[in-house]
């Protein structure tokens, strides 16, 4: 008889344990699932604005060039600034920096950190043969009018100077999709999210007349936060610097 | 109560504080000079025929003040071919035989191939294990540390161009632990080795990029 009392109380205690390890494990995992949890709450997607415009983007980027004679690409991010300001870091495999191109109006200037070296010049004097010839589109992501307006469906025509007639094709929604411009090429607006209100396209593809592509995807922007000038401006000290028709890549 | 925390105690901070405790009583590093850091890595170095390792790369970008953190996988074998794959979401394959850089985007269907200048390549760096170092090389100024079993290097290029220090942590048998560089625009990128195998008898078919 005092046996089996002892024996179940030992059982007992063992139960007992048995259940506290448990209740300590499922504490553990609890707080591992909510600490996850906190992680991965998604972002609040905001209806689009509408005449909402994009003043500053900055972005982690994925970018893809591919012409007939050049199939090239990278990630890195990117500083924008409305109206044709940027600051584009393309990162090698190992993270560090391959190359930083800076562009404003119609001057881009290419520096490649590891060489000491700036290319600059206008877009118009990238050479033929550059692997980076396609980039001249990427002035082009430039717009001077908001990407979503649910009054615009269907087709807009105007002219500027710079690029002649352009062409707007906008979605049932009113999304802006597609520009063509006078010279042959477009651009593709795809894959539009909210960023609180501003409609933003994830993937900007650009196509000119020769059948050469560049496509940007943006991975979490940050829509029309306050970016500082000295982002997008060059520090060429102590680097040498050649005419942009020089550059021929890396 | 008292014995749910106890054992929560037991469980979680007692591991936790004697790790913190290991972790100190091996923090002591002792400065050594340039060329005993680098011999000593040159010599554990000897041993290795290949390797394979995880990696964590953690891209610390100041101009966005974010942080990037990624995933994936090396391979190296000598005397000059070594393999990198960064898994999703920026995801990249590269292939680096002597001085010629294969690169691979599976997401945008990119294939890239560069040939870097001789002096640049695989075979030439190692090369420079081969015999025993004497002097630092030039163009460098090198500082070493040694702290239990690991060596690091940290390396300062006197031209101030893209890089601005290298630190490289290895175990003394050569496998690799920590690489951190930092660039002149603050960038900072540290890729840490995890669960690093030695003389597994890599293969050529183990160096495709796809």
């Amino acid at each position: 008889m005092m046996k089996t009392d002892q024996f179940k109380a030992k059982k007992n205690i063992f139960r007992k344990r048995l259940f506290q390890n448990r209740i300590c494990e499922s504490a553990i995992f609890c707080l591992i699932l909510f600490a996850a949890g906190c992680a991965t709450t998604p972002k609040e997607q905001l209806p689009f604005r509408p005449g909402a415009t994009i003043e500053t983007v900055a972005a982690m980027v994925t970018i893809s060039v591919k012409a007939p004679r050049v199939n090239t690409g990278g990630h890195g991010y990117m500083v924008y600034q409305r109206p044709d300001r940027f600051h584009l870091v393309m990162l090698t495999p190992f993270g560090t920096t391959a190359l930083e191109t800076y562009s404003s109006d119609d001057r881009i200037t290419i520096v490649i950190p590891s060489k000491g070296e700036a290319y600059a010049g206008a877009f118009d004097e990238m050479p033929d043969d550059s692997p980076l010839k396609g980039w001249r589109m990427i002035r082009l992501m430039g717009v001077d009018e908001p990407l979503f307006d649910p009054m615009k469906k269907g087709t807009s025509e105007k002219s500027s100077k710079a690029h002649g007639e352009i062409t707007s094709f906008y979605d049932a929604q009113g999304l802006l999709e597609r520009k063509k411009f006078g010279g042959g090429e477009e651009v593709f607006f795809r894959n539009y999210q909210s960023e609180e209100g501003v409609p933003f396209p994830s993937v900007i593809e650009f196509i000119d007349r020769n059948g050469a592509r560049v496509k940007i995807t943006f991975d979490e922007p940050e829509i029309n936060k306050p970016v500082d000038n000295a982002a997008l401006v060059p520090n060429l000290e102590g680097i040498s610097i050649h005419p942009l028709a020089s550059f021929k890549g890396m | 109560m008292k014995a749910f925390l106890f054992l929560l105690i037991r469980r979680s901070l007692i591991p936790a504080l004697l790790g913190m405790i290991c972790v100190s009583a091996i923090a002591h590093a002792v400065e050594i000079p340039p060329q005993e850091g680098l011999e000593l890595a040159r010599k554990g170095f000897a041993g290795m025929t290949d390797f394979t390792a995880e990696i964590t790369q953690e891209k610390q970008i100041a101009l966005l003040k974010k942080t990037q953190t990624s995933s994936g996988q090396v391979r190296f074998r000598r005397p000059d071919t070594f393999y990198m794959e960064v898994y999703s979401p920026y995801a990249s394959r590269l292939l680096l035989k002597d001085n010629i850089l294969n690169m691979f985007l599976p997401t945008e269907g990119v294939r890239q191939k560069t040939v870097l200048p001789p002096e640049e390549g695989l075979r030439h760096w190692f090369s420079l294990f081969d015999r025993p170092v004497t002097r630092p090389p030039a163009g460098v100024e090198i500082r070493a540390d040694r702290r239990g079993d690991t060596i690091t290097l940290k390396i300062i290029p006197a031209a101030k161009k893209g890089v601005k220090e290298i630190r490289i942590t290895l175990f003394t048998d050569g496998r690799p632990r920590r690489l951190a560089i930092e660039e002149q625009n603050r960038d900072r990128t540290i890729i840490t080795f995890q669960k690093v195998r030695k003389n597994v008898g890599l293969e050529e078919k183990d160096f495709r990029i796809e």
